[in-house]
């Protein structure tokens, strides 16, 4: 550890980049941190790396030599490194095919054949749902077992783990580290930017969602970013151990009844109900209620019926650090976070209140918002 | 296209003075200066769940059908808005003449 390494970190700017690269600096490593839209690296609690702790190359893992200037490409490829971290992804959900493809597969591409030119070892980030829609126990050991990839995020990095298992076959020396998903400090509940799960929670516990598809006994792996950042510069640093194998870093599955128990537990909440898929029917659902569900709701939804279990014995036997090891005190150190931050708890005025206050009723505005069933298919076929 | 007579037509400036004041009253970000150009997200501060929210409110506020996810999608301006608002009026108007014409030739 005492050893200084030249580390490359793609995604150094998002959630997970930010902290891994944050550690690796501490370490005292020398970071070459490639950003792309957003060119600051901040870490999950807010605060900036100082921007002389890194050496910041703009770039765009989705181009040929990462998007640098051939100069710049060349340096890093001939001899100017002793790592690459791979952490940029597309992780928001509901976003065209082609983006995944771009930026979670090329990207992948991408950096292979700098890891390749460079003769340098890879750290890729994948994810613990390249599972897809399997059940029961799933091994660090196994990627394809012939399952069914729930959405176009899941496909992508299945096809990136795919390609990085490919190149290890013909030489690419590499380590996979899976996150579960991914969310606020396992103490302080603190997160950077509120996606994905905190999207669901936040429609769920304000009542927008009332009913969802789903089984109380299916599980959601929700894992810490720090767990995560710490087992990622892990395996970076003792890469000779972890060379060839991959990673699990997940944390404690909470049954979606635990998550309605914990729910229940804030008295503002709303507690959505959870009812068998086969008997739920969006047409039925109000205007509104449907609205957040066909947009919102329906990217997620093949995450409530699933009862995976990620078996972590890879990174047992590697990690110092366990997970949470309750899940639910977890999940309530994350709602109080969103408590404070006002993120949950203080809904602003909906549509109707809006309209109301500016004294707007549209000419017949009563059977857009209100309308179900029948009537709401009516309307489906006026705006189209 | 001529309106209907049963449903009262809003010219463009009515149009797109209650689009700025829905838009406006809707914005997590106060007190921002409203043009065509504004920005939902950048300069008001929108997020994915409020922008739902939005679209609910000029379905409510305008009368219109249900406006569609792709057509919403692309959307990223006052201007934006002004422009699906006032298609969509139309085509709801549209829509309710067709409704009215077989209403009158089934009877």
């Amino acid at each position: 550890m005492t050893e200084r390494l030249r580390i490359l970190v793609t995604g150094a700017a998002g959630l997970v980049g930010a902290e891994v690269t944050a550690r690796l600096v501490a370490a005292g490593h020398q970071v070459t941190a490639l950003v792309h839209n957003q060119p600051v690296v901040v870490r999950n609690d807010g605060t900036p790396l100082e921007p002389d702790a890194v050496t910041r190359l703009s770039g765009d893992v989705t181009k040929p030599r990462l998007g640098l200037p051939e100069a710049a490409y060349q340096a890093l490829a001939a001899d100017g490194l002793d790592r690459i971290v791979h952490c940029a992804a597309i992780t928001d959900f509901g976003l065209p095919d082609e983006v995944y493809q771009a930026v979670n597969v090329d990207g992948t591409v991408h950096v292979l054949e700098l890891a390749r030119a460079a003769g340098v070892p890879l750290v890729h980030v994948g994810t613990a749902y390249v599972c897809g829609e399997r059940d029961g126990l799933i091994r660090e050991t196994e990627l394809d077992e012939g399952q069914r990839l729930a959405n176009a995020y899941e496909d992508s990095k299945f096809r990136a783990e795919t390609l990085v298992h490919k190149a290890q076959a013909d030489g690419v020396r590499a380590a996979i580290v899976r996150p579960s998903i991914v969310v606020g400090d396992e103490r302080t509940g603190v997160v950077r930017d509120y996606k994905n799960i905190y999207v669901v929670l936040k429609l769920a516990t304000e009542g927008k969602v009332r009913s969802i598809p789903g089984q109380y006994e299916a599980r959601l792996d929700l894992v810490p970013v720090d767990y995560v950042a710490d087992i990622i510069t892990e395996v970076t640093h003792r890469f000779e151990e972890a060379a060839g194998r991959t990673f699990h870093a997940v944390g404690t599955p909470l049954t979606l009844r635990d998550f309605s128990d914990v729910m229940a537990e804030y008295p503002p909440f709303h507690v959505p109900r959870f009812v068998p898929p086969t008997s739920f029917d969006a047409q039925r659902l109000p205007r509104r209620e449907r609205a957040y569900y066909e947009r919102v709701m329906t990217l997620y939804e093949s995450y409530f019926r699933r009862r995976m279990r990620f078996d972590d014995s890879h990174t047992a036997g590697l990690a110092t650090r366990r997970p949470p090891a309750d899940g639910q005190d977890f999940l309530r150190a994350l709602i109080d976070h969103c408590l404070e931050t006002g993120y949950l708890g203080a809904p602003p005025a909906d549509a109707t209140e809006v309209l109301a206050r500016l004294n707007i009723t549209g000419p017949d505005a009563t059977s857009a918002a209100n309308a179900t069933g029948p009537t709401a298919s009516d309307v489906n076929g006026a705006g189209r | 296209m001529t309106s209907s007579t049963s449903t009262p037509s809003l010219n463009e400036d009515e149009t797109r003075s209650r689009v700025y004041a829905i838009v406006g009253a809707m914005a997590p970000a106060r007190g921002a200066t409203l043009a065509d150009d504004t920005a939902l997200i950048a300069d008001l501060a929108y997020d994915s769940l409020r922008l739902i929210e939005l679209t609910l409110a000029l379905e409510e506020g305008f009368g219109l059908g249900e406006l569609a996810q792709e057509r919403t999608a692309t959307v990223t301006t006052l201007g934006d808005i002004v422009r699906l608002v006032t298609e969509a009026r139309r085509e709801t108007e549209a829509w309710r003449e067709t409704e009215a014409r077989q209403a009158e030739a089934g009877r």
